[in-house]
């Protein structure tokens, strides 16, 4: 197999991955690795979800102090009983996984409604590691 | 080379006698066979509670009686709920399309906002047209569903401490309780029930009603 076939096989596996939802949100900041995101199709401009795994290399802790989307008016996290948390922690070496039914990130009042297929901008805020945007494919809930 | 004798005809009647005994006896008295459910069995059962509101058209709804010989399935929630709410709902959804209508058409699905400043009918409806247009909306005054939560002991067993003031979270509406035909519920399906358990548990439960 000659270099250029090699190359345009990666390439190949490259863009096959990116059409793999989940990889397709993966992010690197500093640190930090950000993976496996994702959000829900909203079924009203009222509300919709945002997940994602964060992973921190790091020897130090970070926070992520906000969250917002160009497509929503309102970003924030809530734990599973809904109660609003103001910032979340990643240990340090440790990681954290936003996940249905669990820690989410919600987004209220959109401006544009994504779509199943569509991708979903959102930027997050690092204490440390600064600003980081994902891109998260959009699915309906229930797949 | 049969093993088997002639039925005689006074075995015969007591067969009968007892099979019509059996047959006439209320569906109350018949055990739960809980066996291959993936909800969990909850113990003692819970009877299905007085609860008056109002569906998306504007008529009243008794649920007892307008659930009377359905398979329930009864979930607490609201519109504006990013994510346990339409997950369960999309999930119920998804089932009730694999399965067919000598099934879906012995299931009631009832959902109840917890929210109905927000919930007005016509958002409740439109929500829930999203899933599927067979889903009952209901509507009512707080104290109503506050009510039925009591009667559900929904405060007991699945909520977070101190949060009784507010229904508006998912520690309510998390999980969605299974009626059967005998009015009771005997298992409770909590988040991260899958789309074709679901189906399995909804179709176990209309063939055991």
């Amino acid at each position: 197999m000659t270099g250029l076939s090699r190359g345009a096989l990666a390439a190949l596996l490259l863009v096959g991955c990116r059409k793999v939802g989940p990889l397709a949100a993966a992010a690197t900041v500093g640190d930090l690795r950000i993976d496996q995101g994702f959000a829900f199709e909203p079924i009203t401009a009222a509300s919709g979800a945002a997940y994602f795994r964060i992973h921190n290399n790091g020897s130090v802790p970070d926070t992520v102090l906000e969250a917002s989307s160009p497509a929503a008016q309102s970003a924030s996290f809530h734990g599973s009983s809904m109660a609003h948390l103001d910032v979340l922690a990643i240990p340090a070496g440790g990681e954290i996984e936003l996940k249905p039914g669990a820690t989410h990130l919600m987004l209220t009042s959109f401006t544009a409604l994504p779509k199943a297929g569509d991708s979903l901008s959102v930027t997050l805020k690092f204490a440390r590691a600064g600003r980081v945007t994902l891109q998260l494919p959009v699915r309906r809930y229930g797949q | 080379m049969s093993h088997s004798r002639p039925v005689r005809p006074v075995r015969l009647l007591f067969a009968l006698t007892l099979a019509v005994t059996f047959a006439c006896k209320p569906a109350a008295a018949k055990p739960f066979n809980p066996d291959g459910l993936s909800g969990p069995q909850i113990l003692p059962p819970l009877p299905k509670p007085e609860l008056l509101l109002t569906t998306t058209e504007g008529k009243p709804f008794d649920l007892k009686k307008e659930t009377e010989g359905y398979v329930t399935l009864l979930f607490f929630g609201y519109t504006n709920c990013p994510d346990v709410c339409p997950v369960h709902m999309a999930n119920i959804a998804g089932a009730m399309r694999l399965l067919g209508p000598e099934v879906t058409n012995r299931i009631k699905v009832v959902f109840v906002t917890v929210d109905p400043a927000r919930d007005t009918p016509e958002v409740i409806r439109t929500w829930l047209d999203h899933f599927d247009r067979r889903f009952i909306g209901l509507r009512g005054d707080s104290a109503s569903v506050a009510s039925a939560f009591t009667q559900l002991r929904l405060g007991q067993t699945v909520h977070e401490p101190g949060a009784d003031t507010t229904r508006y979270t998912v520690g309510h509406a998390a999980i969605v309780l299974a009626f059967s035909t005998d009015n009771l519920a005997h298992v409770v399906y909590p988040f991260g029930i899958r789309q074709a358990d679901w189906s399995k548990d909804l179709t176990l439960l209309v063939e055991r009603s």
